[in-house]
């Protein structure tokens, strides 16, 4: 194999539509991490079974599709509604036992997602499921030298959405200003009669939400399987760690991260550009661990 | 209004407090009084429901809190202004003040009037990010926010603790009007004496986690500071 094989040329115009495939990509990425940026810097819980709370989302579309004929955008709240309140049953059993037992919650979560696995596997079999896209997003738009699909184009918009209304809820309302109380100080939050195991619940919920709207759009971008959860459980843990649990750190480093893996995509392969991106990981946490943006609020 | 009945407090499995008796009434103020490290400090945490596992038993206006959490004591009337206090640096004023709101049930947050007649620079600088307040600007937000909560009982622990002299004597002028004008009882740990004995009705000293002493200010003569203070 020679160099020119393994190594693209560049060329602009190809190079501009590798940079909107990496800003695809890191709105497919950031929609993953929101919701366990949101449990991991509320609550200091690390969810092994996020990845799963994505597949039961896609799941879910599915169930409201072919069984209750509910049109594709009806279904994203709805799902949210839905993984949200299985998100609050989580908490309510199994999370809320274990706060401040990082190792076991890490366990425990893990068990939780190879149970939910072989929950769907057991109820749906292992054939492929799908979710369908309305057709008018079956378009797209083409710019001169750009090509972007409408369903992608959709996720952008959908995830920036999704983003403002986290930041609107977080340091617009007087809900966001209890969370983020409860993130800095939780004694002192709750010496002003903040609930501290109310605000974990709803926040877990919340973001066990995120995660199945994540999930009911991944469902328009790619075939549904039982284990589909683990595919995006890596990226997203990969956004919340370079980012630094912060909200912001996680839309940086989802950007980052996003066009760097399409840019090393475009002038060498996937596979590559995955090794590259990886050492680059490391390399970047080997000098700052705490990520990109560390913890908000500082105790004075 | 405030009952502590041989109260013994708890971190983890270490008793911290041992057998600790008040009895405060309505309007009163108690001022806790103890070299560094005897658990005035506990004893407001203890108060609060921020310690591990309390014995005995505690209660406001006759209503038992010895098993209530930190949240429904503050609910019920407890103000707390901590050592060292802890405001939220990256909040803003505003949004500090409106933190203590939340203790009020079913009323729109929103900032009591008399947290900004007692403190005008606060109201000039509500949307001003509090990490870049000074010592005393800051104690005066903690205690605006304390009692944003409309407390019953205000515990302020070490609230001249590092402040510039001028503002001291405004945080000093500010309680006695909580204390005589508003009503509100009063529990405070302070280490200067001076300010002790002006302020409050009563005070205790602690050493080593026990009540050692007490009585009416009047009775908190220098023979008594010799005894149980001096290093």
């Amino acid at each position: 194999m020679s160099v020119t094989d393994f190594w693209t040329p560049f060329e602009l115009n190809s190079f501009l539509n590798a940079l909107f495939i990496g800003l695809s990509i890191a709105s497919i990425w950031l929609i993953a991490a929101v919701g366990l940026t949101i449990i991991y810097g509320t609550m200091g819980v690390i969810n092994m079974a996020h990845g799963e709370l994505i597949m039961l989302g896609a799941y879910t579309t599915y169930v409201l599709q072919t069984f209750f004929y509910i049109p594709f955008l009806l279904c994203l709240p709805l799902v949210f509604v839905i993984v949200s309140i299985f998100g609050l049953f989580i908490e309510r059993t199994i999370i809320r036992r274990l706060y401040n037992r990082p190792l076991d919650t890490l366990l425990a979560t893990w068990g939780l997602s190879l149970i939910l696995i072989q929950g769907v596997r057991v109820i749906f079999g292992t054939a492929p499921k799908y979710v369908s896209i309305p057709g008018w997003l079956n378009f797209q738009v083409s710019l001169g030298f750009l090509h972007l699909p409408g369903f992608r184009l959709f996720i952008i918009l959908a995830t920036a959405a999704l983003i403002f209304g986290t930041w609107y809820i977080a340091y617009r309302t007087t809900w966001g200003i209890r969370v983020r109380a409860v993130m800095a100080d939780p004694d002192m939050a709750s010496s002003f009669g903040i609930d501290s195991n109310r605000i974990y619940s709803i926040t877990f919920a919340y973001g066990a939400g995120l995660a199945g709207v994540a999930g009911a759009l991944f469902g328009g971008l790619k075939t549904l399987l039982p284990d589909m959860g683990s595919g995006y459980i890596v990226e997203a843990f990969l956004v919340v760690v370079v980012g630094g649990t912060q909200l912001l750190g996680s839309i940086f480093s989802s950007i980052i991260l996003g066009e760097l893996a399409s840019i090393f995509s475009y002038f060498t392969n996937d596979t590559f550009a995955r090794f590259v991106l990886f050492t680059l990981i490391v390399i970047f946490l080997r000098f700052r661990p705490q990520g990109l943006i560390t913890e908000g609020m500082k105790r004075r | 209004m405030l009952r502590l009945d041989d109260v013994t407090s708890y971190y983890g499995k270490t008793p911290i407090l041992h057998g600790i008796n008040i009895d405060l009434k309505k309007g009163e103020c108690l001022c806790v009084i103890g070299r560094n490290g005897v658990g005035k400090t506990t004893l407001m945490q203890t108060v609060m429901g921020l310690t591990t596992r309390i014995d005995g038993k505690i209660s406001i206006d006759g209503e038992e809190m010895t098993r209530r959490s930190t949240a429904e004591r503050a609910i019920a009337g407890l103000g707390y202004v901590p050592q060292g206090r802890r405001i939220f640096g990256k909040f803003t004023v505003r949004e500090n003040i409106l933190l203590g709101t939340f203790a009020r049930q079913g009323i729109k947050a929103q900032i009591p009037e008399i947290c900004l007649e007692l403190f005008p620079y606060l109201r000039d600088n509500l949307d001003k990010k509090a990490g870049f307040l000074s010592g005393g600007q800051l104690q005066q937000l903690a205690i605006a926010r304390a009692l944003a909560t409309d407390p019953k009982i205000l515990l302020l622990d070490e609230p001249t603790e590092g402040i510039q002299p001028n503002i001291v004597e405004e945080i000093y002028h500010t309680l006695v009007r909580l204390n005589k004008n508003i009503g509100i009882t009063l529990v405070l740990t302070e280490q200067h004496i001076k300010i002790a004995k002006s302020l409050s009705d009563k005070f205790i000293i602690m050493d080593t986690g026990r009540l050692v002493h007490s009585g009416t200010s009047e009775e908190l003569t220098d023979d008594v500071v010799n005894t149980y203070l001096s290093i």
